[in-house]
């Protein structure tokens, strides 16, 4: 078995140790001993929306966004097209942002958005800086870490990935965090957020696995550090 | 920490540059009043509340000890190696026979300069010193050349520090040149490194860079109009094309240029060639202008080597002899958590304090230097280490796991507050999850490092800051006090 990566514009999205969840990925695959294939994906390259599992987008600075906004646009279809063939995404802070349908900045034209997820974010007044643990509706929880200004509002055809019990969230107001649309997901949580919340990894990879290879049980991985770590997460000041 | 550094050597007499205010001798008494009072009552309030005193007193009592130094300002900012580079620009001074004011370490925003400096002065002649050297936060700067006049400005190197509290590199850059500007500084720029060398090129000038390496740097390649594989994002300041590199020493550290137009890493008329960097000290030949001396740093790594050269270029510009330079790098005693050497129950201990991704990879690639290292490393996120620790996930510790995973028994000590998310990081880099020793809490982890350490193995202790400062005291009880204990 193999699990392909595309990491979009690693080379320009990679604050926030965004490094963190593509290692988290490729390493409890490969101690399934599921092979794993990673490629950075730039400015003006072509992609083969049938071929890769995962996406995944970073967050960057405010400069590089422009830049990688107009390049998503030029992107937008395949992707479109991966998005229907049920392959993952998982995007951060930015990268979320920019999933959406636009983000408003204080001055200047909107940036368009490609639409994978039903969202607009617009640019807030505050930065919301802080530890975050978001409760699921399966009971479950993520943590993590956010810095960011933008407020991201959700519309009907999505829902959140759970509410906010520590932290701002989405937006500082609904106490909404994230977005998951299908096998698309969205969120600022960064930290990073996959290697603390292991489970929600295995679930992505799974879901990705699933779209080349039907239903995968992945085996059962030793997680005491990984749970110490969320456990320690959970009870850490905003 | 640091002791404050006024040099009065009596047999060299200073003339006084100008009276003071009656007013700012007011502000310096005051201060040093409630300093006293502080220390009797045993208080501990820090260094900036005798700071912020005088500036209730007196706003201008920086400026005005300041423009008193017969010399002049020197300043030294920039993400990493400020402490270590005024450090080493103050022993070069010292050997050169200067005088010279210098803020305590770690009190490098305004305050914490003002505190420093009222707290040297005397309440009648103020300053007598040659010179004033601060060490100057990067956001800081821009506020202390408003209120005293700079001479000369070292920047050491920008990376991504605590996004939490800068935002973005770009800001950072701005705020630096912004204080170079106020005054039209004299500015010392590290050739090598693009965001530094393109900051202003509208004032005085003077480069310091490394030409060649032979040995030491790990991550050292030759490659041919490659783009930097790093987390730091460099643009050429004509065209904004991003820059690519005939070779990088580390990070966006490397001979640059621009693939669209001529532009280009200007030539460094202070130069380090014949690099070997080893793990706790180093050797390189430098260049100041046609003079060529043979150093040796007592201090190990590339990143060392910069800040050598940065002091070394400051002094070089303010006519310090090169037999000065070179002797001042090598009587360089280490300061507080950097690349501190001691002694612990026998056993030799370094102490590296680590605080950003490029930092830290250059720390570890000290550790990694080293043959047989024991490791103890303590992550907290208080503010002073910056809240975020995603950067964990940014610095390069795959090199260590490599290192420690080639040896059957050696194991990594994590503690602090976030001691788990280095023991998970350590894990995701290729460490088995039994050689994690987890202690959250430092003096265990401390005497569980030290007790597990093999006969003639040296403790690499990397500490972010707050980590570092309970480890001083630490240290204390345990009969091994740290520099500027
Ligand atoms: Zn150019």
């Amino acid at each position: 078995m193999e699990l392909r990566i595309a990491h979009l514009y690693a080379h320009f999205l990679n604050i926030y140790g965004d490094r963190g969840n593509i290692v988290a990925l490729s390493k409890r695959a490969m101690w399934r001993d599921i092979d794993v294939e990673i490629k950075a994906i730039d400015l003006k390259d072509e992609i083969d929306p049938d071929y890769w599992d995962l996406y995944f987008i970073g967050g960057g600075q405010d400069k590089q966004q422009i830049v990688i906004a107009e390049d998503l646009l030029a992107k937008a279809e395949r992707l479109r097209d991966a998005a229907n063939q049920k392959a993952v995404f998982l995007t951060v802070c930015g990268g979320y942002q920019l999933l959406g349908h636009y983000y408003r900045p204080h001055q200047g034209p909107e940036l368009r958005g490609i639409s994978l997820i039903d969202a607009y974010t617009v640019a807030g007044n505050r930065r919301m800086i802080g530890n975050v643990v978001v409760k699921r509706n399966d009971g479950s929880t993520l943590v993590g870490f956010e810095n960011h200004s933008g407020k991201t509002f959700l519309g009907k055809d999505v829902q959140s990935l759970g509410k906010v019990v520590v932290g701002n969230g989405n937006n500082g107001e609904d106490k909404q965090e994230g977005a998951q649309a299908g096998t698309v997901y969205g969120t600022y949580l960064h930290g990073s957020l996959l290697p603390k919340n292991p489970a929600f990894t295995d679930n992505l990879i799974q879901q990705a696995l699933a779209r080349r290879y039907g239903d995968v049980k992945l085996r059962q991985l030793n997680d005491t550090l990984e749970e110490q770590a969320h456990k320690r997460a959970l009870v850490l000041p905003a | 920490m640091g002791d404050t550094n006024t040099t009065n050597d009596t047999s060299n007499p200073i003339i006084n540059q100008g009276k003071l205010s009656l007013r700012d001798r007011s502000a310096v008494f005051a201060a040093q009043a409630a300093s006293t009072l502080i220390k009797k009552m045993g208080l501990g309030l820090g260094s900036n509340l005798p700071g912020r005193i005088a500036r209730k007193v007196s706003p201008g009592v920086l400026g005005a000890l300041a423009a008193q130094s017969e010399k002049g300002v020197l300043a030294v900012t920039g993400t990493n190696g400020k402490s270590t580079t005024s450090g080493i620009l103050s022993s070069i001074l010292r050997t050169a026979g200067f005088t010279f004011a210098h803020n305590k370490q770690g009190a490098n925003l305004v305050t914490g300069i003002t505190a420093s400096l009222v707290q040297t002065a005397s309440i009648i002649d103020g300053i007598k010193a040659d010179y004033c050297l601060f060490e100057i936060d990067e956001a800081a700067l821009p506020l202390v050349a408003r209120e005293a006049h700079i001479k000369c400005v070292v920047v050491t190197n920008l990376f991504r520090d605590q996004l939490d509290r800068f935002g973005e590199l770009d800001t950072t850059s701005k705020l630096i040149a912004k204080g170079i500007m106020q005054d039209k500084s004299h500015a010392v720029l590290n050739a090598d490194d693009p965001n530094v060398a393109q900051m202003v090129p509208d004032v005085e000038r003077l480069f310091y860079g490394i030409e060649q390496v032979e040995s030491g740097a790990a991550s050292v390649c030759q490659v041919k109009g490659e783009k930097a594989d790093s987390t730091e994002l460099a643009y050429c300041r004509n065209c904004q094309t991003e820059v690519v590199y005939d070779r990088i020493f580390y990070g966006q550290i490397g001979h640059w240029r621009c693939p669209a137009c001529d532009h280009h890493r200007p030539t460094p008329q202070v130069r380090a060639f014949e690099v070997a960097a080893g793990p706790l000290s180093s050797r390189f030949k430098l260049a100041l202008g046609d003079r060529v001396e043979d150093c040796y740093l007592p201090l190990p790594g590339l990143f060392n080597v910069y800040n050598a050269l940065a002091a070394a270029a400051c002094a070089y510009s303010q006519g310090v002899s090169p037999e000065a330079i070179r002797s001042g790098i090598k009587e360089y005693t280490t300061l507080f958590g950097r690349s501190e050497k001691m002694t612990v129950e026998g056993k030799p201990v370094v102490v590296q304090l680590i605080k950003n991704p490029a930092g830290a990879t250059q720390a570890v690639a000290s550790c990694v230097a080293d043959s047989n290292p024991g490791i103890l490393i303590a992550i907290n996120d208080n503010l002073a280490d910056g809240r975020d620790v995603s950067w964990l996930w940014d610095a390069d510790f795959e090199q260590l796991a490599t290192k420690l995973s080639l040896d059957a028994d050696a194991k990594v000590t994590v503690s602090g507050q976030r001691a788990e998310d280095m023991a998970i990081r350590m894990k995701y880099a290729g460490l088995a999850a039994d050689r994690i020793i987890v202690q959250p809490r430092l003096p265990q982890a401390l005497r569980s490092a030290l007790d597990n350490l093999a006969p003639g193995q040296t403790l690499w202790i990397l500490p972010t800051y707050t980590n570092l400062l309970d480890l001083q005291k630490i240290m204390k009880t345990m009969g091994a006090p740290m520099s500027g204990t």
